[in-house]
């Protein structure tokens, strides 16, 4: 006998997410969660970012990796709080490790947590962790096809980065291209572009303090 | 290798719904998944194998059907479903399109029996 259910599938994984959401309310925590492929530039953005915002914010990092602790050692380095989420190999973090990472987090003295996702396009993008804001970074040494190779990350972005800027010169990357796909999928999304060579982009900062918890 | 969530979730699903129909068996089920949530169907159809055994699901098929993402262009106006990630409009070719949905995952129907009765002949 056929029966016709049509039942959307909640993520199993949107309980935590929603008991993230609680927490991150509770205690007036932004949560931003910042995807991209290896070697993207991740860490390298969160070293720049978090020494720009100690003047207005106390941050934390939950630092995804599939097995070492050496992302987590470049953050613990600026003095911020930082949790290690080792996934033993799995490629993406999930809202219930997120969930177990920020209960170890002093979170009565924090007004930031970012997540540095695992190094990967695909899966990440399909796990809601109950965040504030999601940041999709790219580099221009990857290739400018990304958004339309990967979409999913690109369209559930609230901002994009395209890193390694100053490298621009030295590849085929096409700007315009870039930005043309990223908007196919993704119609808001500021875009900013940054440099471990310059200062964070202010309009990034004033970005990130402009949102809501 | 988000198809073992996706998976998990989806037996769930489908293992509540057989208990509510009062299933003794389930002959295949239909999940429809969004082309924008770039599965691949041998790592799901793996996923269902390993997830589904020792189930009610153990003996089922898994049928995948793809939701396509709405595409609407800029310069010529077509709207337009496509079941592929393309990156320029399916009637004039512009790349000024916008794209929306193929994000969902829906367990769209499932083939059970209900013991005796209906016994495997159902259809």
């Amino acid at each position: 006998m056929e029966i016709r259910v049509l039942r959307r599938l909640e993520d199993r994984n949107q309980a935590s997410a929603d008991e993230i959401s609680a927490v991150l309310k509770k205690h007036e925590i932004r949560l931003i969660n910042i995807m991209g492929g290896p070697g993207c530039g991740k860490t390298t953005l969160l070293e720049h970012l978090l020494p720009k915002l100690v003047d207005r914010f106390r941050c934390a990092v939950l630092e995804g990796d599939l097995y070492t602790t050496r992302d987590a050692e470049r953050i613990a380095a600026l003095q911020a709080p930082v949790v290690q989420l080792e996934t033993q190999g799995s490629c993406h973090l999930d809202a219930a490790l997120v969930l177990r990472g920020l209960k170890e987090l002093p979170l009565d003295d924090l007004n930031v947590v970012f997540v540095e996702n695992v190094g990967n396009l695909v899966c990440p993008a399909n796990f809601d962790l109950g965040e504030t804001a999601r940041i999709a970074v790219m580099s221009v040494t990857e290739g400018h096809e990304k958004p339309s190779k990967y979409p999913l990350v690109f369209s559930r972005a609230h901002a994009v980065v395209i890193s390694k800027i100053d490298l621009l010169e030295h590849t085929n990357f096409d700007v315009a291209a870039a930005e043309s796909d990223i908007r196919v999928v993704n119609a808001d999304a500021p875009i900013f572009k940054f440099s471990h060579r310059d200062d964070v982009p202010q309009p990034l900062i004033d970005w990130i303090v402009s949102l809501s918890t | 290798m988000h198809e073992f969530a996706i998976v998990q979730s989806l037996c769930e699903a489908a293992l509540e719904e057989a208990k509510r129909h009062s299933a003794v068996g389930i002959l295949s089920i239909t999940c429809r998944v969004g082309v924008m949530r770039q599965i691949v169907p041998e790592i799901m159809q793996t996923a269902f194998e390993l997830t589904s055994e020792g189930t009610l699901l153990e003996k089922a098929i898994l049928k995948l059907e793809t939701d396509g993402v709405e595409s609407t262009c800029s310069d010529c106006g077509a709207r337009e479903t496509v079941y592929e990630l393309l990156f320029e409009c399916p009637v004039c070719g512009s790349t000024s399109i916008r794209c929306s949905g193929g994000k969902d995952i829906t367990l769209v129907s499932m083939d059970i029996s209900q013991g005796e009765g209906d016994g495997d002949s159902s259809s």
